[in-house]
């Protein structure tokens, strides 16, 4: 394995611990990092089944719907505590998706980033129809907060953020393994990956499956922290957002999404105007991210560090060279 | 019986809009190569500001605003091919998608969070014992005039020979002169005539508000696929039957399962068709 595997995972907890001293003097931080935590474990598997695999995936935030909805029913109707929704949680949303991945994942990148949108619709469509199962518009309020952490936002944080750090860990042990570069393999070329005997529709299946198993996770997280979940809650405006985040930040790389999602939240807050104007000013700077830095806004500080390295590494003297190079 | 045609009726005149945003997504996207989900909004900007300026003026402002944005989308797309950025095709796309956003708070913070509507014609016709708005024939007869004038462009004219040798293939195109590019922006210019136009209708028709672009958006991807987004005959065919499959949704399934329609063609579609491996492949007809 890489030695690089952990370093990523290693400047987050750095940055997870500066928070948290930080945030000692500015508690609005803890709420702000919250989010972004939530975005960032919902960004990171997008990240790594779009910029690895080429799967396009706009149903993401349906998945933790599902997953969030499965835990807030469990509890509604049959008084389930969290801690035994948990599993509900995620398990349901990761069999839904392995069940309709099969015939989606067939598809090119834009019909099946346009068939998982449609997808997110129709979830949504089914949650806010189904009135007296599901709350209809209003959703289910009421749910108890998270287990063990309960109301405290540090307890929050540490959890939100120990669960990104874990995640980018393994997007980052999973890209260098076997299955990993079997599955850029697919991305480069899913003909000739099938010719070498790698088992695409499974590997593709398996991946989407555990991805919607993470989102499901996000969605039972966002439900106990906030105690309510509805169906605008985690529609599919926030897929979309989930995309540009990956691209923004950097689809590339595993902590491209976190930086996305950081960019998101504070530009949210930062941006001067009405909460309804921000749009517009939001827009046009995706707009020149995406003009100016189509790889995302990582692949500046990757290419900043290689001059720097390429700088700093000493010109070889020509006594130096091997008889090939000075040739 | 009766109410089977009124309901019909009223289906065909939301598939006009339907098939209007469909035509435009299929013309720019067989041009270009680009998926632009920002016609929705497009569309709904026309119709806000054809709103505003009310009548007689407002659907001719209505259309102008629709090409000010197909506009504004080509440079865009312009830029992005300076850059070199159009190999992967999905930051254009999300880009189109940022637009979309924008229109949709620019709408919000100037209109607020209600709808406007335009009164172009009022008054309904009787047909065999049915009551039919006109406003609803006029949708109808002005989306039906718009393929028209977009099929012998495409079939008659030299920009619209252009954009057919672009859309087989960009290169060939430009190996025997043609300029691809000026073609390409002609393209998204006559979309956004097509939205414009989707924009009017919608106005008078049904009325539009900040959260139309999405839903416009995807009823137009949804009419584009149906039958093979090939053609503009074929969008138009597509669209119409998205509008005719919502109506009757809103009439005989239970509240709020009508919203799905355009979700569950999309999806039946390709998950099932045989051509689904082409579909927005950049394989171009």
């Amino acid at each position: 394995m890489s030695k690089s595997v952990g370093r990523n995972a290693g400047v987050l907890t750095i940055v997870m611990l500066g928070i948290l001293i930080v945030g000692q003097g500015h508690s609005s931080l803890y709420a702000t990092a919250i989010t972004v935590g939530l975005y960032a474990l919902l960004g990171v598997p997008l990240g790594l089944i779009y910029g690895c695999g080429g799967v396009l995936s706009l149903a993401q935030a349906a998945f933790a719907a599902i997953g969030g909805y499965a835990s807030a029913l469990l509890f509604s109707h049959y008084h389930l505590p969290p801690e035994a929704t948990l599993l509900p949680a995620i398990i349901v949303p990761a069999l839904f998706a392995y069940v309709v991945s099969r015939p989606i994942l067939r598809l090119p990148e834009m019909s099946m980033a346009l068939a998982t949108l449609a997808l997110g619709l129709l979830v949504e469509v089914v949650f806010s129809s189904s009135g007296g199962l599901t709350g209809g518009y209003e959703g289910v309020t009421g749910l108890p907060p998270i287990p063990i952490v309960g109301n405290s936002r540090v307890g929050v944080l540490l959890l939100v953020w120990s669960a990104v750090i874990i995640c980018v860990y393994c997007y980052d042990a999973f890209r260098t393994s076997a299955r990993g570069r079997a599955l850029i393999a697919i991305h480069v070329d899913r003909l000739l990956a099938e010719s070498v005997g790698i088992p695409v529709a499974r590997e593709l299946s398996l991946l989407f499956a555990i991805t919607a198993g993470i989102s499901g996770f996000v969605g039972w997280l966002y439900a106990h922290y906030l105690g309510y979940i509805g169906p605008g809650s985690l529609n599919v405006h926030l897929s979309a957002n989930l995309l540009f985040m990956v691209v923004v930040g950097g689809r590339k790389y595993s902590l491209g999404p976190v930086l996305g999602a950081a960019f998101f939240v504070f530009a949210g807050d930062w941006l001067p105007g009405s909460a309804q104007a921000h749009g517009m000013v939001f827009g046009a700077l995706i707009v020149l991210v995406l003009l100016l830095v189509p790889e995302g806004l990582l692949s500046l500080v990757q290419s900043r560090f290689r001059w720097k390295r390429v700088a700093s590494r000493p010109i070889p003297q020509s006594s130096q060279l091997s008889p090939e190079q000075s040739l | 019986m009766l109410q089977v045609v009124e309901f019909a009726a009223n289906g065909l005149a939301l598939g006009a809009i339907y098939a209007l945003v469909s035509m435009a997504i299929t013309v720019i996207w067989a041009t270009s190569d680009v998926l632009d989900i920002s016609s929705g909004a497009q569309a709904t900007f026309a119709g806000v500001v054809a709103a505003a300026a009310g009548m007689p003026w407002g659907p001719v402002a209505g259309v102008v605003a629709g090409i000010l944005t197909g506009a504004t989308i080509a440079g865009v797309f312009q830029m992005f091919h300076l850059r070199g950025a159009l190999k992967d095709p999905v930051p254009i796309i999300l880009s189109t998608f940022a637009v979309l956003i924008m229109i949709e708070s620019a709408i919000l913070t100037v209109v607020g969070p209600e709808g406007v509507k335009l009164t172009v014609v009022a008054g309904v016709v009787e047909v065999g014992g049915a009551i039919i708005l006109i406003s609803s024939l006029v949708a109808v007869a002005c989306a039906t005039a718009s393929l028209v004038v977009v099929a012998l462009l495409l079939r008659f004219t030299p920009i619209g020979l252009n954009m057919r040798a672009s859309a087989i293939s960009e290169k060939s195109a430009r190996l025997v002169g043609i300029a691809v590019r000026q073609t390409q922006t002609f393209a998204f210019v006559l979309g956004g005539v097509l939205v414009g136009i989707a924009g009017v209708v919608a106005a008078m028709l049904v009325g539009l508000s900040y959260s139309s672009p999405f839903s416009l958006t995807l009823a137009g991807l949804g009419g584009a696929l149906l039958f093979g987004r090939k053609t503009p005959q074929a969008a138009f065919l597509g669209g119409m039957l998205i509008g005719l499959a919502e109506t009757l949704g809103q009439a005989y399934l239970p509240s709020g399962w009508s919203a799905g329609t355009s979700s569950l063609v999309i999806l039946l579609v390709l998950a099932t068709s045989r051509n689904a491996a082409i579909a927005f492949s950049g394989a171009r007809p």
